[in-house]
């Protein structure tokens, strides 16, 4: 073995950490290897500096440094329970979130109940029942359509009227002509009449 | 009393931390740690004063600045509060803050690139961070040349060589904390000892 492939054993040997056989031909080799002894005492002188660096006294306002910064962002992130427990900073802004999520839910249900409540839109303001036709062979052979020009059907009217249909009769009553729809056998007949 | 090898190695880690941490290991250390993990602030501050030494000088070493340093240890001990509850009061905290010192600092020089290694290297007038006693010219001269091979080191040699020959702590145990064998943690230091070696003989020849 050469002279520089000794130096890592050299480096084990100098701070006791070679054993046994190596440590015996080792130390063989250096009682007849001058530049070995050498670069053991080299390295004996810079591990006992390197030692020493671990005895070497810390800044005290460095440390004190540390320790204010590492307790205010403890305090300033973290919540204590009286119990002691630690609450992450995460699961109290979940908690708060739900919270607020749960009293706007709750503002909203109480407005929804305290407005009045919404004019139904009127769906069918008269029905009208199926025409009493005279049955004529004549007006049977025409087409609903010719029927509907020549000879208007005679209907019997009859308006359902209810509390809702009037509350929304009165409130649109302001704005625009009450539009009544009226419906007949014939899908093709459809009459609109307005009312103001 | 039989002791399992891995309480053997921690107690070792233990007698080699300061003399303070050594005496009140088995006493008031674990009493500190029970009232810290119960959620006791004071027994945290307490825990943190008796390890923060430790954590930052590692920290620095590994990083070569002292606000890096001071960053490293401050996330360090700020892991600790986070998992406090899931250690045991029975067992030292100082391994683990040893392994979380060493991953933070791995992931800021990650972060950093190459910027790390550079600044360390290169600021000369840095204002020292550690003091040893009434250090004369020359040893201080030393203690700079070393700090300096230190930063030429890879990642993984310097966190070996660090903890082994700076912290003073046993092989079994880097290697427990740098999470591979003993046979691969002897060969990052003894590699490591030789390039500081060879960087100091290169440093005075180039002075010279």
């Amino acid at each position: 073995m050469k002279c520089d492939q000794r130096e890592v054993i050299i480096a084990l040997y100098v701070e006791g950490d070679l054993r046994g056989h190596e440590m015996r031909s080792l130390k063989e080799h250096l009682t007849a290897c001058a530049r070995c002894r050498e670069f053991a005492e080299g390295l004996r002188a810079s591990q006992a500096t390197l030692r020493s660096l671990g005895a070497e006294l810390v800044d005290v306002e460095a440390l004190q440094l540390v320790r204010a910064r590492v307790l205010s962002h403890i305090a300033a992130s973290r919540l204590v329970t009286p119990g002691g427990r630690v609450w992450p900073c995460w699961r109290v802004a979940t908690a708060a979130a739900f919270g607020g999520l749960l009293i706007l839910m709750g503002v909203s249900r109480l407005h929804r109940h305290s407005r009045p409540p919404a004019p139904a839109a009127p769906r069918e303001v008269a029905a009208i029942e199926k025409p009493a036709f005279e049955g004529s062979i004549a007006n049977a052979t025409r087409t609903p359509r010719q029927a509907a020009v020549t000879k208007a059907p005679v209907v019997r009217r009859r308006i359902r009227r209810n509390k809702d249909l009037v509350a929304g009769a009165r409130s649109i009553q302001q704005r625009q002509p009450l539009v009544v729809k009226l419906l007949t056998d014939d899908p093709n007949v459809v009459i609109y009449w307005l009312v103001d | 009393m039989k002791m399992r090898p891995e309480e053997l190695v921690l107690k070792i880690g233990v007698s080699l931390s300061d003399a303070d941490d050594a005496s009140d290991v088995e006493g008031s250390s674990t009493q500190t740690r029970k009232r810290a993990i119960a959620g006791d602030r004071a027994a945290f501050e307490q825990l943190m004063s008796q390890h923060e030494r430790r954590v930052l000088a590692t920290a620095y070493r590994l990083l070569g600045s002292l606000e890096d340093a001071q960053d490293a240890a401050q996330e360090v001990f700020l892991r600790l509060f986070k998992y406090l509850h899931r250690f045991d009061a029975k067992r030292d905290v100082l391994p683990w803050l040893y392994r979380m010192t060493v991953n933070v600092c791995h992931d800021f020089r990650r972060k950093r690139g190459r910027q790390a290694k550079l600044d360390a290297a290169g600021e000369s007038d840095r204002r020292p961070a550690f003091a040893g006693p009434d250090l004369d010219f020359e040893r201080s001269d030393q203690r700079r040349i070393i700090e300096l091979a230190l930063a030429t080191l890879a990642e993984k040699e310097r966190a070996a060589v660090v903890l082994r020959d700076i912290e003073g702590l046993p092989t079994r145990e880097v290697a427990r904390i740098l999470g591979s064998s003993e046979v691969t943690v002897r060969s990052q230091v003894s590699m490591a000892r030789v390039k500081i070696r060879q960087f100091a003989d290169r440093f005075e020849k180039r002075r010279l």
